[in-house]
């Protein structure tokens, strides 16, 4: 279980996380959403042991989490970063140097599913493939948790279709738990089991998806911008 | 030992085109002397600027860990998201500097002593160990480039960790710090406690640049130059401490 103790994140004046206090359960796929400068992306940030709390504590089964958390977590960037001079079989390699539980049998097979040439140079791919490469490196993982920061980013609607029915295939939900922020909200809602809505730096609710379809009717979009109402 | 490996291999991928880029450089510049010391008639020429390439190469590794630190600088999240203590991250680039750095130095030497046998025999250096001046001057090369690479290393970590707080405020305050650590170290070095910690065992070593001869019985003696074991000794415990608090501040405190 991941857990947030009255954790909060200052730059100088700025909080980017006010007392926040969440217990992420094992095993769901979770979406993480919010407005743009909620806090989302710091939230994963922390749990990947990339920042690091200014108060407060944050723990994953019950061990601090720091840098090099990074063996038992995959994340998957925002950012559109990777090695230049690799080709995606290269990168492939590199990952499966550096981290233990890299599956890289796992790597080709999802990298055909999106149907990427193992034998580009990442520089020289589409935005779009460099995206689906990220998706292949983080999910080739076999790790109890996965982030995924914006991961249909840049990616045609097409295909984002086919990636998010993909996404569920090489889950293993038994032991791995998915927190996922990203705008396309509706699309992944098919994905999703709980839900988190941040604002301001602020975690104001964590919710099973189930229960807000049946008991409130609502669908994820209409729930956040209630919580968002309640909360002005 | 894999992902130690891979580290090294992926290091020597970020800066393979430096590498290169200075061994040309070298090349160009030796090929280039030789050929004009045989128009000039200048015959040593070669195997001079030989020694002044090969004393530039005391910068060598703090450009080189600079070039790949910012490299990495830009994808910080995709260098530090690795399980691999920063210890690790960082030793697999000083390691990788330092075989840059030799396989850099040893194409200078092979460049030199291939003029040096070509252009003559009659050379006479002002000095009688060779070889031993080799050592000194390779040694004063390696140990300039370790110090200054670990330094530079410690700034750069230490500018890291202002940056996300700081923004551009950060280099002139890492700026700051280099100025009041050299002022430091040159006020202490001059106080009683300095000399007293710095300035001690000193051994005499030999002298590769000059030679007494005693005529009326004689005896050929090597001069000596003294040499502070001491100082060596602290400024390496001082590296090892600098290199540990780069770790610890990769590990801890910087952010993505």
């Amino acid at each position: 279980m991941i857990t947030f103790e009255n954790v909060s994140k200052k730059y100088l004046t700025k909080h980017a996380l006010s007392d926040v206090n969440v217990k992420i359960p094992e095993g769901k796929i979770i979406g993480l959403v919010g407005s743009n400068g909620s806090g989302k992306s710091t939230l994963m940030k922390m749990i990947a042991g990339l920042v690091a709390p200014s108060e407060g504590s944050v723990t994953i089964d019950e061990e601090a989490v720091t840098r090099r958390t990074a063996s038992k977590v995959a994340y998957l960037s925002e950012l559109d970063t990777y090695y230049s001079f690799y080709s995606v079989k290269e990168t492939v390699t590199f990952f499966a140097s550096q981290f233990p539980d890299f599956d890289t049998e796992k790597a080709y097979e999802i990298l055909e599913f999106m149907d990427v040439d193992k034998e580009q140079k990442v520089k020289h791919l589409s935005k779009g493939n460099r995206g689906r490469v990220k998706i292949a490196l983080t999910l080739a993982r076999d790790v109890p948790i996965i982030l995924m920061d914006e991961p249909l980013s840049g990616l045609d609607p097409m295909v984002r279709d086919s990636i998010v029915k993909g996404l569920l295939s090489f889950i293993d939900l038994e032991k791995q738990t998915v927190i996922i922020t990203t705008h396309e909200v509706t699309e992944i809602e098919p994905l999703l089991e709980m839900v988190i809505a941040i604002r301001n730096g602020k975690v104001l609710a964590l919710e099973d998806v189930e229960t807000i379809r049946e008991r409130d009717g609502m669908r994820i979009v209409e729930w956040l911008k209630k919580k968002y109402q309640e909360e002005a | 030992m894999m992902n130690w490996s891979g580290l090294l291999r992926k290091e020597f991928r970020v800066t393979r085109t430096l590498l290169l880029g200075v061994m040309a450089f070298d090349l160009l510049v030796m090929v280039g002397f030789f050929l004009a010391s045989a128009r000039w008639e200048f015959p040593y020429l070669t195997t001079i600027i030989g020694g002044v390439l090969a004393v530039m190469h005391v910068f060598f590794l703090p450009l080189y860990l600079l070039i790949s630190l910012n490299s990495e600088g830009r994808k910080l999240h995709l260098w530090l998201h690795n399980p691999q203590s920063g210890a690790r991250l960082l030793g697999a680039k000083l390691l990788n500097g330092l075989l840059a750095l030799l396989l850099s130095l040893g194409l200078i030497g092979v460049l030199a002593l291939l003029a040096y046998s070509l252009e003559t025999s009659e050379i006479v250096f002002p000095f009688d160990n060779l070889g031993l001046l080799v050592l000194y001057i390779f040694s004063i090369i390696l140990a300039g480039a370790i110090s200054m690479g670990v330094w530079l290393t410690f700034y750069w970590t230490f500018y890291q960790v202002l940056k996300t707080y700081f923004r551009r405020w950060a280099l002139l305050l890492v700026l700051m710090l280099i100025g009041l650590v050299s002022w430091f170290g040159g006020w202490f070095s001059g106080t009683r406690l300095g000399e007293f910690v710095m300035d001690w065992g000193y051994v005499q070593f030999p002298s590769p640049l000059s030679m007494e001869v005693n005529q009326e019985v004689f005896e050929v003696s090597t001069s000596t130059v003294p040499f502070p074991i001491g100082s060596v000794i602290i400024d390496a415990i001082i590296l090892v401490v600098i290199f540990f608090i780069t770790c610890w501040l990769l590990d801890r405190k910087v952010e993505v």
